[in-house]
Order: structure tokens, then sequence, then C-alpha cells
């Protein structure tokens, strides 16, 4: 899959928020300032594009499957699978199970810890989403995946894993759904 | 309501960026702080909105883990943090339960900002 493709996948998920909100606030006034954040969007992703469009195709040679990758991937599913189970078998909460999940990951972990808070994002889901510790696991190692693979895009601004586990959750979610 | 969320957010998105380029901490231990740190005593001292508080505040700390060449003052983050909070009560019903819902909301406000900066710069050249 093209890396275009998943920027385009991480657009769909901003969008789709967009748009639910659009669709769910009924005042005009609500409207009007959720049209005005689409356009400023609008604006900063398409210079966004153009600024990492030359290095967005470009063979990196820490994408490959290496043994520090596979390691990443594994460690990524175990923290989905951890602050789910923090969250809900120990019923802390999403909040705390992601605080001490990302403390942890923060002072061990100074390296990848941003892959492994990423993945603990899937953690969060409610039960109604996500079900088991082993799907957060699955969808975890999903989301390492797209880590691995899609750096530059939406590089250097806030929410970038929140984004990446949103859209992890949502398709994993999705294709379990078709198949099993 | 809407100003205490609002609120929640800047001083997130401000003490979040504080740690990180102030006390130099990496992005994930100055989040995962204020995250705790919201997710223990907001619901505490606030029983009613301690919650959705929490909630507020965690957004606001995912927004704020930027880069310096994007966002390179404190100023930033403050409006990066208000635009937080109204885009938080606006998308309320949006992805609910799904995991990284409040990083997406981070990621909206954060480009919204970066958008309008865009703007800005190009109306007063």
């Amino acid at each position: 899959m093209k890396k275009e493709n998943f920027f385009l996948c991480y657009i769909l998920v901003s969008i789709s928020i967009l748009f639910l909100a659009f669709k769910n606030n009924v005042s005009l006034i609500e409207r009007v300032i959720v049209l005005g954040m689409a356009i400023f969007f609008g604006v900063a992703l398409t210079h966004h594009f153009y600024e990492i469009k030359s290095s967005i195709n470009r063979r990196d040679y820490r994408e490959g499957f290496n043994y520090e990758n596979i390691l990443l991937i594994i460690c990524a599913g175990l923290s989905a699978a951890i602050t789910w189970f923090i969250n809900h078998t120990l019923g802390y909460g999403p909040i705390v199970a992601n605080g001490i999940v990302g403390i942890i990951v923060g002072l061990f972990s100074t390296k990848r810890a941003g892959a492994f808070y990423i993945a603990s994002f899937i953690g969060m889901s409610s039960q109604e989403i996500v079900h088991s510790m082993t799907m957060a696991g699955i969808i975890g190692m999903f989301a390492g995946f797209l880590i691995i693979f899609t750096q530059e895009i939406y590089a250097g601004v806030g929410g970038k894993g929140g984004t990446i586990a949103a859209f992890s959750t949502m398709l994993i979610k999705l294709l379990m759904g078709l198949f099993i | 309501m809407t100003v205490s969320i609002i609120v929640a957010a800047v001083l997130a998105t401000s003490l979040t960026y504080t740690i990180i380029y102030k006390l130099q901490k990496g992005p994930v231990l100055a989040s995962a702080i204020v995250i705790l740190a919201s997710g223990i005593l907001l619901p505490y001292f606030f029983p009613e909105e301690g919650v959705l508080l929490a909630s507020v505040a965690t957004t606001g700390s995912y927004a704020a883990m930027v880069s310096k060449e994007k966002f390179p003052r404190l100023t930033d983050m403050i409006f990066v943090g208000i635009i937080c909070g109204i885009a938080f009560i606006l998308t309320e019903e949006a992805f609910v339960g799904v995991g990284g819902r409040l990083g997406s909301i981070a990621a909206i406000s954060c480009f919204t900002w970066l958008g309008i900066k865009k703007i800005k710069s190009r109306v007063l050249k």
C-alpha cells in the first residue's frame, strides 16, 4: 500500500469526526464553527502534504521487517493489551490506565516510548468497541505496523498517535465484523 | 461548563508543553504525567464534572505533543488549547468509545491552529 493511501486514511479519520460534529450539532453557530475548523484544517493539511511529499515515497532503511521493528510491533500489542487490562479488568478507567502505561514507557523506553504510548490509546476503547484484551493486542500490533510505515505523516503535530489508534481500531473492528 | 472545559484544555496544553520544552522531559512522559494527575485529581476535586474535565485535559495533553518547529511558542499552545476545548464540545458524540478519539480531536485542533496561522501570514504579507 502506498504511503499516500495511509495519508488519505488518516485524513478520513479527521474528516469523519468533523462530519459527525457537523451532523450532530444543529445550531447555526456550532455548524459555522465546525465548517471554519474544517476549512483551516484543510489549509494546514494541504501545506503538510506538500511539506512531506518528497519524503513520503522515499524508501527508509528503518521501515523493513527487521528484528527491531518486529519487536516494536509485538511490544505495541502488549502495550495496548496492558492498557485494556488496567482499564477494564482492574477497573481504573481509560485515563488512569493510559497515564500509568505512559509513565512506565516514558521512564523505561525512551527510544520507542512514542510507539508504545500510541498503542496504549487502543486499550482506552470501551468494551463495546474492543471486546477483549486479545483484540486490543491485535489492534495494537496493527498500530505498531502503521507507526513504522507512516513516520512522516502528521509528524510534529499533536494527536498523530490518536489518529493512528482510531484508524487501527475502526479498521480491525470492521474486518473482524466481516470475517468473525 | 463551556468555560471550564476550555480552561482545562488550555491548562493541559500549556502544562504539557512546559514540561516537554522547559523541563526537557520527553513528550510521552510529560503527557502521561498530566493525564495521570488529571485522571486522579479532577474526579476527586470535582465529583460531578471531574471525569469530563479529565477527558478534556487528556485531549489537551495529546495536542501539546508537538514539535517546536511547528509550534515555537507557548502562545501557540494556548490557542491550540482553546480550539481543543471547543472541538471537544462540538465532537462529544463522535467516535464515542473508540480508542484514539481524543488524540484525533487533538490532531484536528493542532491542524486548525496551523491553518489559521498560515492564512494569517498570507493575509499580513
